[in-house]
Formats: structure tokens, sequence, C-alpha cells
């Protein structure tokens, strides 16, 4: 009897989840794995590269990315810089809407911006908005939002006044946390104008559905300026931060773009699928930061030693495998006036200046060795080197230390931590050396530099304070000349890049797959930009 | 009876009141803060937003504004997941690891119930070192492999079934299975052990000195008693899977609430761990009291006054 009712709950409870009939149409749906579930879709509150995936669909900035990832034109159909470089006038389309039919005008815009400055905001991006004049002192609260430096004609003009000439400031307009926002919306729904029900977006793509640990459902925006160019009638983004898990709803084609590889599987990968199989060089850096305020590291020569013995061709070859270029510099090579300043050797006393990366491995070992033995430096406790719990960062900790030990005889000790307690030590600065990685967060290397300027606090991780470095810095913010302006931030890197503060170990890579049935419109972008917008697929 | 649940309630709020309180020191004595991240925050940023989650009030004071929230049954604001408070993530999540759990559970225990008794039965013939050969088998092998497995061959290579993904019910097979597969084993061995234990008691010899068949003594009164062991098993068990698996969440895509555990702690996401603890606590709680009311049931020894 008892077993009969057993069998009769086992059969109800089976009946309840027999739902969601199976829906066949033949719409172009794009399926993308997208790292980790979204901490949010306002725009002030995100953090990472999930939400920028998810926002750059859903709404418009002033600017916006092509397909590989450079500028155009978005909301904003043309731009004014003034003579001083400090005014910058936007002249809005006014073709473009939101998705409630209502213009999108500069008084959106004004209103986003404010919002953020507002300290009741408390929003991770300022530092973006932060060329903007009063932004700060609006942070601060010693200024009112209303004091923030932008200015709208009620229409379709928006006038931006900025600190000092900012040349990248409209790669700043591009990002995510500088889109418009629907004032209303906002307003009305309070915490919860994210919500399907309520959003109102201006970008190719609506939000439908978004249910946390599942997907975030997008389809097309009918009422966007440029609904013609897209090819796609929604796109689904999936949170799936297992990559074994992504590699494997790639195959059975469940999704057709991934959002990472399984580190270990990239030389498989690219033997088993070569037309999937995508490897973009992104402007972005991993290095480790010696710990300059600290004993042996204070030390410029033990530092030097250290940055030469390692065999970076050797690391990113046989310890990462992932395509990765070797790094001598800390920003990245990318389109542009910027030339990356490379770390330079001296082989002997009296000859030139070389770039190091120029010699061969065994040329660099020498001088390590040569310059270590001039350092004075004596083994006490060994280096402990600290990274954050992930099975790429220990290969390459275990790499350095088998490096430094072999060439210089050091003796490392490596820890590994959890994320979060990983960054209160960095923040400390209790150990010797860190590995830190930098992902760009607009195209300019400014955004790379401005980490080793003294006044950077916790971001300045190598607690590197060097004079002649932060003028150089300081006068290339208030260059108005393009040209001088680089010359001053290279000559900052270059001055960075002979102190030694940090040991760049190679340039970052996004690997990861795209299925064939996407035809068009997924290309390489440094700034990890891929709108789907441009894409297109079959179905 | 009514006393008896009545009492255990009762007895429960001091209870979930020392999870809340040592939880709520615990997690915030771990290092690192809800917005540490790669990028440091310009102070008066961390200070905002300290504000705002009223993370610059002393201590004590935050825990009587959490304990004030939960009496109202608010488990306040996600720290990580701006747009949802921890009430909707829970219960968006519950229902999902609800339904995998609570089928899983199920037909562990009517297929374990059923291989033990077999064994049992057939003690030390070969269908019994078949089963308790496949049972131990069931437990050595972890989920993490289990599930990885299951979804290689039955997902990729076979493609019978979706590797991952929530909606239809072709999605909750894999992940029952992998669920359902280890809990069959402890379930068989449970039930053999006992059922071997019983049927060498006295009134079992009783039953079969009175002439009973075989088939009613099993079934009126070895198994009665035999499954004593297996339901104290079941409730914690129960609870624990209905509560949703970390490893089969991630494996499978699956939308429940094991994960936010984890996660939660991760990004020191304070309400978040606290809201899914205090959830786990009474579920627990719960079902420690549906195993002492089905010892009432099933086991004539003991009465409740």
């Amino acid at each position: 009897m008892k077993i009969n009712k057993i069998f009769i709950l086992a059969a109800v409870l089976s009946q309840v989840v027999v739902n969601a009939p199976q829906i066949l149409c033949a719409e172009k749906i794009l399926k993308r794995g997208n790292g980790a579930e979204p901490q949010s879709l306002d725009t002030h509150k995100t953090s990472g590269v999930p939400e920028s995936n998810i926002l750059g669909d859903l709404a418009e900035g002033l600017l916006s990315v092509s397909s590989n990832g450079t500028m155009i034109p978005g909301v904003a159909e043309k731009w004014e810089v003034s003579e001083d470089g400090k005014t910058y006038t936007f002249f809005l389309r006014e073709s473009a809407k939101w998705s409630n039919g209502d213009p999108v005008t500069a008084d959106d815009f004004v209103y986003a911006w404010r919002r953020m400055v507002d300290p009741k905001t408390a929003s991770n991006w300022t530092f973006i908005i932060s060329p903007v004049v009063n932004a700060a002192d609006i942070g601060k609260g010693v200024k009112k939002i209303e004091e923030l430096g932008v200015k709208s004609d009620r229409k379709y003009k928006l006038v931006v006044t900025l600190n000092a000439p900012t040349p990248y400031f409209l790669s700043l307009v591009s990002h995510p946390c500088m889109f418009p926002l629907h004032q209303k919306t906002v307003e009305t729904h309070g915490d919860k104008w994210t919500r399907p029900e309520n959003f109102v977006s201006n970008g190719a793509f609506i939000l439908e559905e978004w249910s946390p640990q599942l997907h975030v459902k997008l389809k097309k925006n009918p009422k966007y300026w440029d609904a013609s160019s897209v090819k796609l009638d929604g796109v689904i983004f999936y949170p799936i931060d297992d990559r074994q898990a992504e590699l494997k709803r790639f195959k059975t084609g469940d999704i057709h773009i991934t959002r990472m590889v399984p580190a270990d599987q990239i030389e498989t990968l690219k033997a088993q699928m070569p037309n999937n199989y995508r490897s973009t060089p992104m402007y972005s850096s991993y290095y480790y930061s010696f710990n300059n305020t600290k004993a042996p590291f204070d030390n410029p020569k033990v530092r030097q030693a250290l940055a030469l013995a390692v065999d970076r061709e050797k690391l990113v070859k046989q310890v990462t495998k992932g395509d990765e270029k070797p790094a001598y510099s800390m920003v990245p090579p990318a389109p542009g006036d910027y030339t990356p300043q490379e770390i330079q050797c001296r082989l002997s006393d009296t000859s030139d200046l070389v770039p190091c990366k120029s010699l061969t491995q065994s040329q660099r070992e020498a001088l390590s060795k040569k310059i270590f033995a001039e350092s004075g430096y004596k083994q006490g406790e060994p280096i402990r080197i600290v990274f954050n719990t992930d099975e790429n960062h220990k290969k390459i900790a275990i790499a350095l230390s088998g490096m430094w030990k072999s060439v210089l005889g050091v003796e490392t000790e490596l820890t590994n931590k959890e994320w979060k307690v990983y960054l209160a030590a960095r923040e400390k600065r209790d150990y010797e050396l860190y590995r830190q990685v930098w992902r760009a967060d607009y195209n300019d290397p400014n955004t790379f530099l401005i980490l080793l300027k003294s006044d950077s606090g916790a971001d300045n991780t190598a607690g590197y304070f060097s004079k002649a470095y932060d003028d150089l810095m300081i006068k290339g913010a208030a260059s108005k000349d393009l040209k001088e302006r680089m010359d001053y931030l290279m000559g900052a890197e270059k001055q960075m890049m002979s102190d030694f503060p940090i040991i760049p170990l190679y340039y970052f890579v996004e690997n990861n797959l795209v299925s064939d049935k996407v035809l068009s419109g997924y290309e390489g972008s440094a700034m990890g930009y891929h709108l789907s917008k441009w894409i297109d697929i079959t179905e | 009876m009514l006393r008896l649940i009545l009492n255990r309630i009762l007895g429960a709020i001091p209870t979930l009141f020392v999870i809340i309180g040592i939880s709520f020191f615990m997690i915030r004595m771990a290092p690192g803060g809800p917005f540490d991240q790669e990028r440091q925050l310009p102070e008066e940023i961390i200070a905002n937003l300290n504000k705002v989650y009223h993370l610059d009030e002393p201590l004590y004071q935050q825990f009587g504004r959490y304990l004030w929230g939960i009496l109202q049954g608010d488990f306040g604001p996600s720290f990580q997941y701006k747009d949802h408070t921890v009430s909707e993530l829970i219960f968006q999540g519950f229902p999902v690891s609800l339904k995998i759990g609570g089928i899983a559970i199920v037909l562990a225990a009517i297929i374990g119930i059923f291989l033990g008794t077999i064994a049992a039965l057939r003690q030390n013939t070969r269908v019994d070192y078949l089963i308790m050969g496949f049972s131990m088998t069931g437990i050595t092998i972890p989920s993490f492999v289990m599930a990885p497995l299951l979804s290689l061959v039955i997902g990729v290579y076979l493609r019978l079934l979706p590797v991952g993904g929530w909606g239809d019910l072709k999605h909750m097979v894999l992940p029952i299975i992998a669920l359902t597969l280890p809990q069959i084993a402890y379930i068989a061995r449970l039930t053999r052990g006992s059922m071997i234990e019983v049927l060498r008691s006295n009134y079992i010899r009783t039953a079969k000195a009175k002439g009973l068949p075989e088939r009613v003594i099993l079934a009126r009164h070895a198994l009665r008693g035999a499954l004593l062991p297996v339901v104290s098993y079941l409730g914690p068990a129960t609870a624990g899977i209905i509560t949703g698996s970390v490893v089969i969440e991630k494996i499978f895509g699956i939308p429940g609430i094991g994960r936010f555990f984890v996660l939660g702690a991760l990004n020191r996401d304070y309400t978040l761990v606290m809201g899914v603890v205090v959830f786990y606590g009474i579920i627990i709680i719960l079902f420690n009291l549906i195993v002492d009311i089905l010892y009432g049931i099933l086991d004539p020894k003991v009465r409740y006054e």
C-alpha cells in the first residue's frame, strides 16, 4: 500500500515536470556562452565582461564599435572637438529611438551621466567619467550633480567639457557605463527597472527574459535606428562558468560561440576543430608585480635580474600554450600612434642599449647572472610568490620559480589564495611577488600606465613610486597635441621599463570556439567587443 | 504528536538564531569584502557602497538590522547580483533544485530499498554480490566524476540527451541519474544490513512460527523494522539533495540554489550566503522533524506522548 503511494507520488511528480512544449521555428537565434551570471543589467552597477557583452547588445552609446572593434558613430551622428581639446559637442541622430518609441535625446545622456556620478548610485565606474568637469568632486559629495560638465540643448546636441584634453574620451563614451538611460523607466521602477517587463533600451536588441543562472534572452528591437543592419532575430546568453561544460555544449551544437576554452585542451581543439578555434590578441597584459617597497625588491638590480632570467618563449610555448605572445613591455601592441616601450639591455658596460627581446635567451640569462652578482643579494627566507587559486596561474608560478632556481639559484615559495583573500593580501602588500592581469578598460595606453602612478593607491600593486614617471604622466595628461602626448606616455613607459617594477610576461589572447553556423560578423577585437548586431548565422 | 511538532518548532527558533549568529560573524571574519575586485575602487566609492548596503554601521547594529529583516521575511538585497533580492534568488532557484532533488531521492529510495531487500534475502549469493558490487561502485565514484562521464557518453558521443540547460524533461534525466546513483548505493547497503539483522530477530522467528507466508512477513513485519535506519538517513539526505548540488548544477548548467551557496561565499556576498544558510537550516530542521514523526509510525517501540 505504501509502496503504491510512493509510485503515485513519483508519477505525479514526473507529470509536473513534463512541461514546456518544444518550439520549432526558423528564427535566427544566436546562442553565446557568457562566463558568469551577470551581476546586474544596470549600466552603472556592473563590473565585468559578461555584463558588457549583454549591455553592448541592449543599448548604444554616443559611439559604437564595428565588427572588428573600430569606433564608429552610434547615437551621435557626428561630433566636434574644440581647439583646446577640452570641449566635445555631439550631434545626436534624430532617428534614434528607445524601445518604447520615445526619441533618444541629449537629456537622456545628461540624466545617465549625472546618475553615474551621484554618490547615491555608488557606481563602480566613476573613473571612466572622471575626465569630465566636476565629476570627481561630485563623487566626493563636495559638489552637486547638476554641476557636472555636461549640457544638452534639450534636443539633439550634447556638450561635454573636460578638465584636460583627453584624446581617448571617444573610447570612453562607447563604454556601457556611458550609455543613455530612459529617465522615466529608471525613476518609476527603481531597483527593478532592469526586469524584462520594465526594461527600456536603445540598442539593437531588447531584453526578453532573464532567468538567473540559466540564460538572458534578447530579441531584435524593431525600433532601433539601424534595425535593417541587424540580421538576427534574437540572442541568448548562457552563464556557463565551467569551461568543460561550455565545451560540451558547443560540441553538441547547444551554443554557437563559447566564451573560453579549457586551457589544457587548446592543442587538441586546434587539431580537431581548426575552423572553429579562434585566438584573438587582446589589449591585455599578464605580468608579475614586484613588491618594490620591501627587501629584496627595493633593490632595482635584483628586480632586473629576475625579469631577465625568465624565458618567455618557453613560458608561452610549453606552459600556457594558448598562442600568447611573449611580452617585454607593459602596454600591449595595438594599432595607433603608440609604440610599446620594451625592456632594454646593455650587453657590456660600454655597449649600447638594445631591446632585450633581440638577444638570445642564453645571452639574457648570462646578463641576468651578471646583474644578480652585482646586486649583492643574499638568499635569506625564500621569496614568496602569491597568486589566486587557478590552474593556469599555478602552472606559470611553478615555471617561473623553476627558471629563477636554475638560472640564479633563487629559492621561492608559492602561495595560492582564494580570490578575495588574494586581493586583500595584495592590497596590504604582504608578499614579495604578485601575479596580475590587466585588461584595458578603454582603448588607450593610459589604461595600463595609470596603474603605476604614485597616486594610484592600491591599483599600484607594485608600490612603484617614481617622480620621473609621474612627471611624464602628468605632462602627457595635460598635453593638447596628440603626438606630443604619446611621446610623453612612451617616455613614461620607457622610464618604468628601465626601473623594472614589474615583469611583463605575455600579452593576453582570447581563445574560443565559433560554430560553422556563424556566417559573418564575428571578428577579432582587441578590446573584446563582439556586438551581436553584426553577426549572422544560418539556421 | 501535535505537541511534539509544536515543541520542535519552538525548539528550532534558538537553533536558527545560533546558526544565523555564527554564520553572520564567520563570513565577516573572512578576509576581503564584497566590493574587492581586480581594479581597486576609489575610497569614496567604497564609502558610498558601504553606506548603501549599511556596511558602515557597527557590526552589532548590522546584525540587529539583519535579524529584524528576517523576522519580516526579508533577506536583504544581494551584494553581487544587484538587481535581485536574496529572497528572489532563493525562490527562483529552489523549485528547480526541489524538482530534480525530489525526484532523485524518491527514485533512489524505491530502487535502493528494493535492491537492498533482494540482496538481504539472497544473502551471499551471486545476486547479493552483484548488487553490493554495484552499490560499492556507486558510493566510491564521486559525482564530479560520474556527472561529466554521463554527459560525455550520453550527451556528446551518443547525442541522446542534452548536456546542459533547463526547461524540458530531457534536461532533467542526466542530472537526476547523476544524483540518484550514489543515493541508490547508500540506501541499498543500509537496507541490506538492517534487513539481515531484522530477519534474524525474535519477532520474525515468531511470525515464521505462526506460519505466516514469507511475503507477508517481509511486507508487514521485516520491511517496517528494516526501514528505520533508512528513514533516519533519508531525512538529512533529502534536505541536502533538494537544496541543490553545486557540482551537478555547475556541470549541467542547472539554475538551482546549490551554486548560490558557493558563489555567495566566494564573492563575500554576505546577504546571499546568510539567506542560503538560514534557508538550509530551516529545511534540515523540517526534515529531522519528519523523520521523528515517521519513526513514531514505523517503530512500535517509539511512542510520542
